[in-house]
């Protein structure tokens, strides 16, 4: 059967989405897009703000209009089950536990060597413990599951076979992870075993939070086959904020974390989230995030408009902040942004970085990223895909690097 | 005043493990070790009876000291270990100036010693608390050590003696060994080897998989080894326990014997050559670089130039990291030494020279093969080469020389490897 698998939302639906096609593709289906009138569409949704419900029904909606059956899964179809059935007659809805093997029954695999990717996703946890007072990730994900130590070596051992280099570990909340399993270990255990039991050049970790830092964590990621990339969300650089948020630390304590972290591993990229026009946020203490991602060294930070989530705490808290005040005040860190950027990338000229290439333009030309999460054009010929080709950086156009490969060409 | 005890070991990791039982408990009588055979009161002998070469130069070492005993009234002359066990009283006839003779299973028996000096003293009976009483031990390393887990054999390999000499198989209970690695890891351990004739076998509460991964999750222990692994039971949990555990070593000794299905037979082995190979197979699928090392034994009883030529095909076929090759030899008692078929020494010999040369060239070959390659090193010892060296051995138990003083005992160490030589590896800090 012709089917198409159409993902939204975060690094773990899209690694799931990854398993789920190459589990069709081992019982014999053949993936096509959606507009190659598809047997079957699956949607693979997400509800984590209000635009992903919206581009999630917008997606159901585009594919009842091209394929003759369509499969709903994810954190939107979790939550609003009744509302996707009303919207077509032929839809069905698959909860998210049992998303992995749909329409391929028999197959149990969890691991895989397929991506469509350079730098595939390799899941390694799912859920959340914690109770962030905006988040409805947890309604739709439920509690803290590990994927077993053994599933995450065998499935980087594929990928490894198979030609990849890197591989990003994900996860909705990984600095949890191995609490749950049987031998109970934690992140810092599976990284020392994926660095032991595995010869993949580099792992990526995808996002920790700032209280699950410690010294034999930054241990392991001072190792050079660890990317040089911490994502550390901060949120709001206001405590009061960060109390309503109920994310369990302060703005000195987050500073002193990014202290450490840039003290030990010095040119380190350090990445960060903010939500913006959480309820209550004055404009001082907006004024207060804003300091916080002039003042720290981050290499880049993901700015979200705050989106208020059914049944949560901050759903229910007084004094929402009006969407266009949240919109402009978005608005008013754009230019921080790139400028942070900026100023990282301006940093790495004359460096060595290792690149993996993961897409090429129009004419050839080879793009990747770099173990420090910068996106470079790599010079000289065509570069395959999944290769890491080494090159010093030559130079700089708006926010992407240009490099110059050290050997060959 | 302390008295002086000098100890000659021999043979395996459990033997020299014994020894280390045998000073602990030695310690507590007020007994210290010395380097120096003639400045002791006592001198112990743990004894190997593995192969006629290992007891023939036990009973050389033995007779070279006969005289001193009439020098030195208060010298007691001790017999331990495997050959103690299987001779028993016998010894006094051989050697009459051989004071006591204790098996090893009968360690314990040292305590109080100076009550039971009474001449002619022999305990070799089979111990049935010896996996639960535990000995105090004096340890030759202060980073690694050895931890039995289990004692004894049930296999009865028909060429070994062991299971004669060891008795059966008995499993430390996992309470009272975890115990011991904790101690070990506070006083500073940083590697261990579980020990047993056939760890697979290990079974309590817990079985070995199981035990790996208790003693995974003990802090400050940075490898974790064990020795030995019988084919016939090493099962896919154990090759996902050593997939998946961080501290577990990539290498692993599994004594292949033979790659003739008929001399493996003869050997009451319980595989055949297929079923090893897809053992390993299958841990290099699981576990990409392991070290297999194995024993080979030449010329086994009955073993004809087709069965010998499958042994060399095998060693080719599979490409071990290293192997320990020896001339088959009849031990008294076993079934292979009544074998009517007993190959003549040269062929013996001939055949171990064409195992041993073959797998040289493989050794050195995969040793060529790290060069290049980031190797962890746990830093042993220091002082080769005026001090100017130290080594260490990678988690696939490789011994890697460095140029460099810099680097104390007890380090975890990243290396490259700028050459592979056949018995070691050149490595500078990476």
């Amino acid at each position: 059967m012709k089917i198409s698998v159409l993902t939204l939302g975060c690094k773990v639906n899209q690694s799931e989405s990854t398993v789920i096609e190459g589990n069709l593709a081992e019982n014999g289906h053949c993936l096509v897009s959606l507009s190659e009138y598809p047997d079957i569409c699956i949607i693979n949704t997400c509800t984590v703000t209000a635009k992903s419900d919206y581009q999630s029904r917008q997606l159901i909606r585009r594919a009842l209009r091209n394929s003759q059956q369509v499969i709903v899964t994810g954190c939107y179809a979790e939550l609003n089950r009744e509302k996707i059935l009303s919207m077509g007659e032929t839809i069905q809805v698959i909860e998210n536990q049992y998303k992995l093997n749909i329409l391929s029954n028999g197959t149990k695999s969890t691991t895989f060597n397929y991506s469509t990717r350079a730098r595939p996703y390799v899941k390694i946890q799912d859920g959340c413990n914690s109770a962030c007072s905006y988040c409805i990730v947890p309604q739709a994900r439920g509690k803290s599951r590990s994927v077993p130590v053994l599933d995450v070596i065998e499935t980087i051992h594929n990928f490894e076979n198979a030609g990849f280099h890197e591989v990003v570990l994900t996860g909705i909340h990984i600095g949890l992870y191995g609490y749950d399993l049987r031998y109970k270990v934690n992140l810092s255990d599976l990284l020392e075993t994926i660095l032991m039991k595995t010869k993949i050049k580099r792992v990526r970790v995808s996002s920790l939070e700032m209280n699950e830092i410690n010294d034999k964590l930054l241990e392991i990621i001072f190792e050079p086959r660890i990317c040089r990339h911490v994502h550390l969300p901060l949120q709001s650089g206001d405590d009061r904020i960060l109390k309503l948020m109920n994310r369990n630390y302060t703005v000195s304590k987050y500073m002193d974390t990014v202290d450490q972290i840039i003290k030990r591993v010095p040119g380190i990229a350090l990445g960060t989230d903010v939500v913006v026009g959480f309820p209550g946020e004055s404009r001082r203490e907006f004024y207060n995030t804003r300091k916080m991602l002039e003042d720290l060294p981050f290499s880049y930070f993901h700015i979200f408009p705050y989106s208020i989530r059914p049944n949560t705490r901050a759903s229910q808290m007084p004094d929402q902040v009006a969407p266009d005040i949240r919109k402009e005040r978005c608005s008013e860190l754009e230019r921080l942004k790139i400028a942070k950027k900026t100023t990282y990338s301006e940093m790495q000229i004359g460096r060595r970085l290792d690149i993996i290439i993961e897409e090429h333009d129009k004419q050839n030309a080879s793009l990747g990223t770099s173990s420090n999460y910068l996106r470079v054009w790599v010079m000289g010929n065509r570069h395959p895909v999944r290769s890491l080709v080494p090159v010093v950086i030559a130079g700089r156009e708006n926010t992407l690097l240009t490099g110059k490969p050290l050997q060959h060409n | 005043m302390t008295k002086k005890v000098y100890i000659r070991t021999f043979g395996c990791q459990m033997n020299v493990h014994d020894s280390e039982k045998i000073m602990g408990v030695l310690h507590k009588e007020g007994y210290e070790k010395t380097d120096d055979p003639r400045s002791a009161e006592l001198i112990i002998f743990n004894t190997c009876s593995i192969r006629q070469k290992a007891e023939q130069k036990f009973y050389s070492e033995l007779g070279k000291i006969k005289t001193w005993k009439t020098k030195k009234s208060a010298l007691t002359i001790a017999v331990a270990g495997c050959i103690a066990q299987q001779e028993g009283a016998n010894i006094f006839r051989k050697a009459p100036h051989v004071d006591l003779v204790f098996g090893p299973q009968n360690i314990h028996e040292l305590k109080h010693l100076h009550l039971k000096r009474q001449k002619r003293f022999t305990v070799t009976e089979d111990n049935p608390h010896i996996a639960e009483d535990d000995l105090p031990v004096r340890r030759e390393s202060g980073i690694k050590a050895w931890v039995t887990i289990m004692y004894g054999c049930n296999n009865f390999c028909s060429y070994c003696v062991v299971p004669y000499t060891r008795g059966r198989e008995r499993s430390r209970p996992s309470q009272n060994i975890l115990k011991e690695v904790k101690g070990l890891s506070d006083s500073g351990v940083k590697e261990i080897t579980l020990l047993g004739q056939n760890v697979n076998s290990y079974m309590t509460d817990l079985d070995f998989p199981g035990l790996l991964h208790a003693i995974n999750t003990i802090q400050g222990i940075g490898r974790i080894r064990f020795v030995t692994s019988h084919p016939k039971d090493l099962s896919d949990t154990l090759i996902d326990a050593i997939s998946e555990l961080n501290k577990v070593c990539e290498h692993i000794h599994l004594p292949l014997q033979s790659g003739s299905d008929t001399i493996l037979q003869r050997m009451n082995r319980g595989y055949v050559f297929k079923e090893y190979m897809k053992k390993v197979e299958k841990l290099r699928n699981k576990i990409p670089g392991i070290a297999i090392t194995s024993d080979i034994i030449a010329g086994f009883p009955g073993e004809s130039d087709e069965d010998h030529m499958q042994t060399i095909h095998a060693l080719k076929d599979i490409e071990f990291d290293g192997i320990f090759a020896f001339n088959f030899s009849p031990r008294p008692g076993t079934i292979a030494a009544g074998m009517d078929d007993i190959l003549s020494q040269h062929i013996q010999s001939e055949r171990l020279t064409e195992i041993l040369s073959c797998q040289e060239k493989i050794t050195e070959k995969k040793n060529k093969l790290l060069e290049g390659t980031i190797q962890e090193i746990l830093v042993e010892e220091k002082g080769r080469a005026n001090g100017q060296q130290v080594t260490g051995r990678t988690r696939t138990n490789k011994i890697v020389t460095i140029n460099s003083s810099d680097y104390s005992q007890g380090n975890f160490l990243k290396v490259r490897i700028v050459r592979g030589r056949l018995h070691s590896l050149e490595g500078e800090p990476a």
